[in-house]
């Protein structure tokens, strides 16, 4: 099977297909970085994908890459049929582009404009894209926005830094809500917030998701939450997708050695399982014999990056696996 | 809460949950301060920046008020009354009641009644305190040009060649090296090849490098700005370069900005009285701090006071600009101090 299969897999429509995205940083420099090594992938319309992997392994990147802050170094990432590397700057497909595609920021401090105000920085898309009527009509949105996101409208006068991390994440998000966007992607959204708040704000983005029918891409180091709000999960390491499957998929049938050590770091709350549990730890040179890899189907709808020759021993891990389990 | 008394045992409903209401919980009391306003609250418990803004306004005002309400004419020599003291009407206060050595120089010099020279006078007769007064004009003006050119020039080179950045910010870079690699000294007397003395080639040489340390930390601040996550989150929503600009880089920098016109301003007063002084500032008979200073300094073992009162205006006027701008970097910044 080829890398093709990987993208076109049609089932559902389509939203979001990234072709052989590269993205390198100072190209040709002595600081040169390969952030994204060729990653091809694609979002259903409507789904949540989770993209996990440990930090600097270019999730953020390819985040950025999605929603055109950076102009990838290679390939093509079509958003609903139309290739967004080659939109132009100040072109009307660009500003629609800028509407229908949002980002929820990791940092809650330095996502806000600490000189606005809280209705300022939320209708900020409203004003760039002339979405309210009357000052009174931008007023009304940015007041519902603050209601959806559990919000007082007393706060809309005030500034971020009279707010907490979690009530901060939620303005961000009712910035990113207010173009009425149809893909967000989440860049670790709550990777900086307490853990009693972290739930909150998930929930929060699951209820969203079911009323407006939003389509997710969700970036997490923590493959347990990712799980919980995923469809299905991608995972990154050295700017390279080493495996992709539904979220069941993923936790309960592993392939990759690198998802298994992912895995395994996840403390259980049971302190007999706990205690047997042993954190695997996987040698990145496994995969670094400069062998030609690439995404395979192993099994339906599940994939591994590997060598032509160890595909068969992952087809036939994955049919152990599913029959020990039935 | 009271103890509970060990008399009465709880009861089942003393482990009931309390109710939580979560609209209380995003509740804020605290009253809505915007940046300014702290920063504002925060420098008036700085005494010493208060005392600095008002003897500034002080001075500044008496400056510009004597264009129309002078003493006498800066320029009017009166060679009767040449080096004449300080006297303050007919107050008869010591030092200031026209006497020197214990003669009325007033009356020996056929001052006519009525005629005084709060300051006294310098060797061709004229007005110290109007000179003063015109030095000090010259002073505010020369700190009014340095700041438009921090704010338009500085703050606009640092703000392209940050955001900018890449090729477009080396080269930039490279050209404000070259510029302050040149004395400041050193292009006046080029200027002089060409100009006159005189405001001008001060006002150019200002124009040419004065800005230099403005755009240097526009710019430094502007690069770490830029990728702060609120401007890339304007970036998706669709907002131009130029308006990001605008909404988000400037009301960030406004703190840099400021604080580094006010430690711009005093360098530019001392650096137009400097060259004055060393005569090849402003031509005679223009008054500025500098060439009073210059003619004070030749009679200072005969007539101090006509050196010690231009160097007050000056001594106080430098002050004032660093410890406001001290005050407004505290007060701007809190974590800075201390
Ligand atoms: N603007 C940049 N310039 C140079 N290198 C970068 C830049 N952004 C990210 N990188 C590098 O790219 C790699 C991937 O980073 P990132 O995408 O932030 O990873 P993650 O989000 O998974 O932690 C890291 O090695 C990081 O140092
Ligand atoms: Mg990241």
């Amino acid at each position: 099977m080829t890398n093709d299969s990987v993208t076109t897999s049609a089932k559902r429509p389509v939203l979001v297909q990234v072709d052989h995205l590269v993205q390198t940083f100072n190209p040709g420099k002595k600081d040169e970085v390969k952030a994204v090594q060729d990653i091809s992938f694609s979002i259903y319309q409507g789904e949540t994908l989770g993209l996990v992997g440990e930090s600097g392994s270019g999730k953020t990147t390819t985040g950025r890459s999605l929603i055109r802050l950076y102009q990838p170094t290679g390939g093509d990432v079509l958003f609903a049929g139309q290739n967004i590397a080659r939109l132009r700057t100040g072109s009307p497909a660009m500003r629609d582009f800028r509407r229908k595609v949002q980002m929820i920021f990791q940092d809650p401090y330095a996502s806000l404009n600490p000189r606005m105000k809280v209705k300022d920085i939320i209708a900020e898309g409203i004003d760039i894209h002339h979405l309210a009527a009357s000052a009174a009509d931008r007023d009304n949105r940015v007041n519902a926005l603050l209601a959806q996101v559990g919000l007082n409208q007393d706060h809309a006068n005030r500034y971020p830094h009279e707010f907490s991390g979690g009530q901060r994440q939620r303005i961000g998000i009712a910035r990113a809500l207010a173009v009425e966007p149809e893909f967000i992607i989440a860049d670790e959204p709550i990777s900086a917030l307490d853990v009693s708040i972290q739930a909150q704000v998930v929930n929060l983005l699951k209820d969203i998701q079911a009323k407006q029918g939003l389509t997710y891409l969700f970036i997490a180091h923590d493959l347990a939450m990712v799980k919980y709000i995923s469809d299905r999960i991608a995972v990154m390491h050295n700017g390279r997708l080493v495996e992709l499957a539904s979220a069941d998929e993923v936790y309960n049938h592993p392939l990759h050695p690198y998802t298994k050590s992912l895995l395994s770091a996840i403390p259980i709350p049971d302190p007999a399982i706990e205690r047997q549990r042993t954190p695997l730890v996987y040698d990145p040179r496994e995969a670094e014999d400069n062998r030609p890899r690439q995404l395979v189907a192993v099994y339906p709808e599940h994939y591994v990056w590997a060598a032509a020759d160890e595909v068969a021993a992952y087809q036939a891990a994955a049919v152990r696996q599913h029959r020990e389990e039935r | 809460m009271t103890p509970q008394s060990p008399s009465r045992p709880l009861g089942p409903e003393a482990f009931k949950p309390v109710p939580v209401n979560t609209q209380a919980q995003e509740q804020i009391a605290a009253p809505s301060l915007t940046f300014s306003q702290d920063a504002r609250s925060r420098l008036k418990q700085n005494k010493l920046a208060l005392v600095s803004f008002w003897l500034l306004v002080f001075i500044g005002s008496a400056a510009l008020l004597s264009l129309w309400f002078s003493p006498a004419n800066p320029n009017t020599q009166h060679l009767a009354y040449t080096h004449l003291p300080p006297k303050w009407g007919n107050l008869n206060v010591p030092f200031f009641n026209g006497y020197r050595d214990g003669v009325d120089l007033y009356a020996r010099s056929g001052v006519p009644r009525g005629t005084y020279f709060f300051l006294g006078t310098d060797y061709l007769g004229r007005d110290l305190l109007a000179r003063i007064l015109v030095g000090t004009r010259v002073s505010l003006f020369i700190a009014l040009l340095a700041t438009f050119f921090d704010l338009t020039i500085g703050v606009f080179y640092g703000l392209i060649a940050g955001w900018r950045g890449g090729r477009t910010d080396t080269i930039m870079q490279r050209l404000i090296e070259i510029i302050s690699s040149v004395p400041n000294l050193i292009v006046v007397i080029l200027m002089l090849l060409v100009f006159k003395p005189g405001l001008t080639s001060i006002i150019l040489a200002i124009a040419m490098t004065g800005w230099v340390t403005m755009a240097r930390l526009v710019r430094a601040e502007t690069l770490q700005l830029k990728n702060q996550e609120f401007i890339l989150a304007a970036r998706t929503l669709g907002e131009t370069s130029r308006r990001i600009a605008v909404k988000h880089l400037l009301p960030n920098l406004s703190s840099t900005i400021i604080i580094q016109t006010m430690f711009t301003i005093p360098s530019a007063i001392f650096f137009e009285a400097f060259l004055s002084y060393i005569g090849i500032g402003l031509p005679a008979p223009t008054a500025s701090l500098g060439t009073l200073l210059a003619d004070g300094q030749k009679v200072l073992q005969l007539y101090p006071s006509e050196l010690v009162f231009p160097a007050i205006i000056i001594v106080v006027l430098m002050l004032a600009f660093n410890l406001l701008a001290d005050g407004l970097r505290d007060a701007f910044d809190p974590r800075s101090s201390r």
